[in-house]
C-alpha cells in the first residue's frame, strides 16, 4: 500500500457521523464546582468521585465507576501502605538530601538518624484532595476509616487541634485531634444544633476558643455566628448576634494580644462590597467597627509580631500603597506602602506567615490576572510591618497558593546535619500541586519532591494538613504532624499502579 | 480602585462553559486514540478533573483547548501504555454485536482496525491529532510540548509501521495488495 492510499484510509476513519460525547460526560462537568475563587474550599464532589465512594453523587459511566473504584482502592492500598512504608522510613530515616537539590533528590542511605520510638500506624489515605489545596484529614483516630475531608481552618490547642470541616454530605463542625494525623471526625462536631456553617477558629491566651460562621438568616441572606468555648466541646453562641451579626457572614477570625478581630461580608450581595468588621477583647462581647478600607467579597486578617495585618480588595489601587493594612489594636488601620512601586500588582492576600524573624511572607492575588505574586515585609526598625515588595521568586513559581513558616527547622543532608532557623513550605496550584520548600527566606525555592522529611512545628493555620496528591503516574503524600513525634512534614512520593 | 474591582471580577468560574465547548471534540479525539467508547469517556472525565483542578494556573483562556488537549493526551497515552501489557478477550461475542462502539467500528469501517495495533502510543497520538483531529505538524508539536521534528519523526515512523503491517497482512492472505484493498 502506497501512502496516499494509507493516508486516504486514516482520514476514512472520521468519516461519518461523528460520535458526540455521552450524557454522563456532560452531566459529569456540569457537576463539577466552581470553586476556584475560594482557595481554601476544598472540591468535595471530587473527593466523593475519586474516592469511588459510589454513593451516586456524580454521575458517572460504569466503567469510569468501576476505574474510580479500582483507583481509590488501589490508591487506598498503595498510598497507604507505601505512605506507612515511607512514613516509617521517614522516622527512621529523616535524612533527605540538601534542600537545594531537593528536586532532583533521591532518598539517600547515609548519614541516617534513628529514633527510639516506632510507629504503630499507619495512616488511611483516600481520594484526591484537591491537587493544590493539600487541605485534607485522611485518617480517623483507629485508622481503621476511608473517608477523607477537607479541613478549612485548625488551630492548636492545648497540644491538640481542633479543625473545622465538613463531611461527604455537607455536614459542618469541628473535627479534633490529640496529634494532628489522626482525627476524631466521623460526624463533626456541631456547634450548634439549630444550624451554622463554621468558617474560621482562633483561641486566645486564656484557653478560650472562638468559631466563626454563618446561619441561614432571612431569604437568601446569611446571619453571622460567634461561638465561644473553653473545652471544645460545649459552645455558647454570642449574645444578641442578630443585632450585630445580622444580614453578614462571618468569615475569618484572629487573635492578638489586643483581642480578636472578625471579618464578615454578604455574598449574596456582591453589589454592596461591604467588609464589616468587629472586635472583642474577650470573645464575648463584640463591637461593630467602622471604616474598614477594604470591600468584598474576601477579606484576610491575622496576627502578627507587629500587630494586626489586614488584607482585601483595596477601594484604591496605587502603585506606592498594596492592598494592606496594619493595625495595633484592630481599631484604625494604617496602610502600608510599597518599597518597589509594584503595589498596583498586588491584590488580596490569601494566604501569609509570620517567620521567626518577624519577617511576613504572604501569597497575594495579582490585580492583573499573571498568577498570586510572593509578597514580603520586614519587622524593621520601627516594629511595623509597613513597607511590602514583591519577592524576587514571585515571577519563577506563578501559582502559589499557600506559604506557611515552620520554626526550629532541620534538615539533613548527605554531608552531615544542617540546622535552619525556619523552614518556609509553600504549595503551587501548577504541576499538579507542587509543594515548594525555601530556606533562604523565599529568595529561593525548590521543589520538594521525593522522600524528605523535616523537623519542624506548624505555624499557623495554613499548613497543618495531611493530603495527598495524585498526579497520573504518582502519588504524593504530604504530613504535617507534631514536633512531638520527632518530624514534622513528610513529603513522600509513591508509585501507583 | 477600578484595577483592583476588576481583579474581583477577573476571576470568573467559565471552566464549565469553556469545556462544554470542547467536549465533544475531546471525546472524539480521545476516541480514536484509544479506539474504545468505554475508554475514551474515562480519558475525557479524568482530563476534565485534572483541568478544572489547574484551572486557576491557565492564564488564557483562549488556549484552552490545546491546554485540555495536552491534558487528554497524556492520560490516553498512560491507558495506551498500561493497556500493552493487557491481553483484551471479549466476554461475550454476542453481546459485543449489540454493544457497537463507534469507534471500533469507525476502525473496522476504513479498515485499519487491524493495523493499528502495530504503533506505538506515542505514534497512535501521533497519527490521532493528523488525521482524525486534523491538526498541522506544528499544532501537534504544540499539543505533545515537544519539537516539530520529533513529531514529524514520529508520524514518519507510524506510516511507515503501518504501511509495512498492510504489506505483511496482504502477503499473509496470499492476495496481491491492490485486490486485497
Amino acid at each position: 500500500m502506497n501512502e496516499k492510499d494509507l493516508e486516504d484510509r486514516l482520514r476514512g476513519v472520521v468519516d461519518g457521523p461523528q460520535p458526540s460525547a455521552p450524557p454522563s460526560l456532560h452531566a459529569f462537568l456540569r457537576s463539577l464546582p466552581e470553586a476556584h475563587s475560594t482557595p481554601r474550599r476544598m472540591p468535595l464532589v471530587w473527593l466523593r468521585s475519586a474516592a469511588g465512594t459510589l454513593r451516586g453523587s456524580v454521575s458517572v459511566a460504569p466503567a469510569a465507576r468501576r476505574a474510580q473504584l479500582a483507583f481509590a482502592v488501589s490508591l487506598a492500598l498503595v498510598i497507604g501502605l507505601a505512605g506507612g512504608a515511607l512514613l516509617m522510613s521517614a522516622r527512621q530515616h529523616p535524612v533527605p538530601a540538601a534542600l537545594p537539590s531537593i528536586a532532583a533528590s533521591t532518598p539517600t542511605s547515609t548519614p541516617r538518624r534513628s529514633l527510639d520510638h516506632s510507629p504503630s500506624y499507619y495512616p488511611f489515605i483516600l481520594g484526591h484532595i484537591g491537587g493544590f489545596n493539600w487541605s485534607g484529614i485522611l485518617s480517623s483516630e483507629d485508622g481503621n476509616d476511608t473517608e477523607a475531608l477537607p479541613v478549612s481552618a485548625v488551630e492548636m490547642v492545648g497540644g491538640g487541634y481542633i479543625g473545622i470541616s465538613s463531611d461527604m454530605y455537607g455536614q459542618n463542625g469541628l473535627v479534633f485531634s490529640q496529634d494532628g494525623i489522626f482525627w476524631n471526625w466521623d460526624p463533626p462536631t456541631e456547634v450548634d444544633p439549630s444550624g451554622v456553617t463554621l468558617t474560621s477558629i482562633a483561641s486566645d491566651d486564656r484557653g478560650r476558643l472562638v468559631v466563626v460562621g454563618a446561619a441561614q438568616g432571612q431569604g437568601a441572606t446569611k446571619d453571622g455566628r460567634i461561638y465561644t468555648s473553653t473545652d471544645g466541646h460545649t459552645w455558647t453562641p454570642v449574645p444578641a448576634a442578630t443585632a450585630l451579626f445580622g444580614g453578614t457572614a462571618i468569615r475569618t477570625v484572629a487573635y492578638g494580644p489586643a483581642g480578636y478581630v472578625a471579618l464578615g461580608w454578604n455574598d449574596n450581595d456582591p453589589a454592596s462590597r461591604t467588609v464589616r468588621e468587629w472586635v472583642s477583647t474577650d470573645g464575648i462581647h463584640w463591637n461593630a467597627m467602622s471604616g474598614v478600607p477594604i470591600v468584598g467579597p474576601w477579606g484576610f486578617v491575622i496576627w502578627t509580631t507587629s500587630g494586626y495585618l489586614l488584607s482585601g480588595t483595596a477601594q484604591q489601587a496605587s502603585a506606592d500603597q498594596p492592598p494592606i493594612w496594619t493595625s495595633s489594636d484592630g481599631h484604625s488601620w494604617r496602610r502600608a506602602s510599597s518599597s518597589d512601586g509594584k503595589g498596583s500588582l498586588v491584590g488580596p492576600i490569601i494566604s501569609a506567615t509570620v517567620e521567626a524573624n518577624g519577617r511576613v511572607i504572604a501569597v497575594a492575588r495579582s490585580t492583573d490576572g499573571s498568577g498570586n505574586e510572593l509578597i514580603f515585609a520586614d519587622k524593621g526598625m520601627q516594629d511595623t510591618l509597613s513597607t511590602w515588595a514583591l519577592l524576587p521568586s514571585s515571577t519563577d513559581i506563578a501559582a502559589f497558593m499557600e506559604v506557611a513558616s515552620i520554626r526550629g527547622s532541620k534538615v539533613t543532608s548527605d554531608t552531615g546535619f544542617e540546622t535552619y532557623s525556619h523552614l518556609l513550605v509553600a504549595t503551587s496550584a501548577a504541576s499538579a500541586g507542587h509543594v515548594y520548600v525555601s530556606i533562604d527566606d523565599g529568595t529561593t525555592w525548590s521543589i520538594a519532591s521525593g522522600l524528605s522529611s523535616f523537623d519542624g512545628a506548624p505555624l499557623g493555620q495554613a499548613l497543618l494538613q495531611l493530603g495527598v496528591n495524585y498526579g497520573g503516574d504518582s502519588a504524593k503524600v504530604l504530613c504535617y504532624g507534631k514536633p512531638s513525634y520527632g518530624m514534622g512534614i513528610w513529603l513522600a512520593s509513591a508509585v501507583s499502579p | 480602585m477600578e484595577a483592583a474591582l476588576a481583579f474581583a471580577d477577573a476571576r470568573p468560574v467559565t471552566f464549565v462553559e469553556v469545556a462544554e465547548r470542547v467536549l465533544d471534540d475531546a471525546y472524539r479525539l480521545a476516541g480514536y486514540i484509544l479506539s474504545d467508547a468505554s475508554e475514551a469517556e474515562d480519558a475525557v472525565q479524568e482530563a476534565l478533573t485534572r483541568s478544572w483542578q489547574a484551572w486557576s494556573t491557565l492564564r488564557d483562556q483562549d488556549r484552552f483547548e490545546p491546554w485540555f488537549d495536552r491534558i487528554l493526551v497524556n492520560i490516553c497515552r498512560d491507558k495506551l501504555r498500561k493497556r500493552r501489557g493487557v491481553r483484551l478477550e471479549e466476554l461475550n461475542e454476542e453481546l459485543a454485536v449489540y454493544i457497537e462502539d463507534p469507534f471500533r467500528a469507525a476502525f473496522a469501517r476504513a479498515e485499519v482496525d487491524k493495523l493499528m495495533p502495530v504503533l506505538s502510543p506515542d505514534q497512535r497520538i501521533v497519527v490521532g491529532l493528523r488525521f482524525w483531529r486534523d491538526l498541522s505538524l506544528q499544532q501537534i508539536a504544540d499539543v505533545l510540548g515537544v519539537p516539530l521534528g520529533t513529531v514529524q519523526s514520529r508520524l514518519h515512523y507510524a506510516l511507515r509501521a503501518l504501511r509495512e503491517e498492510s504489506d505483511r497482512m496482504t502477503r499473509a492472505s496470499g492476495l496481491p495488495a491492490e485486490v486485497k484493498r
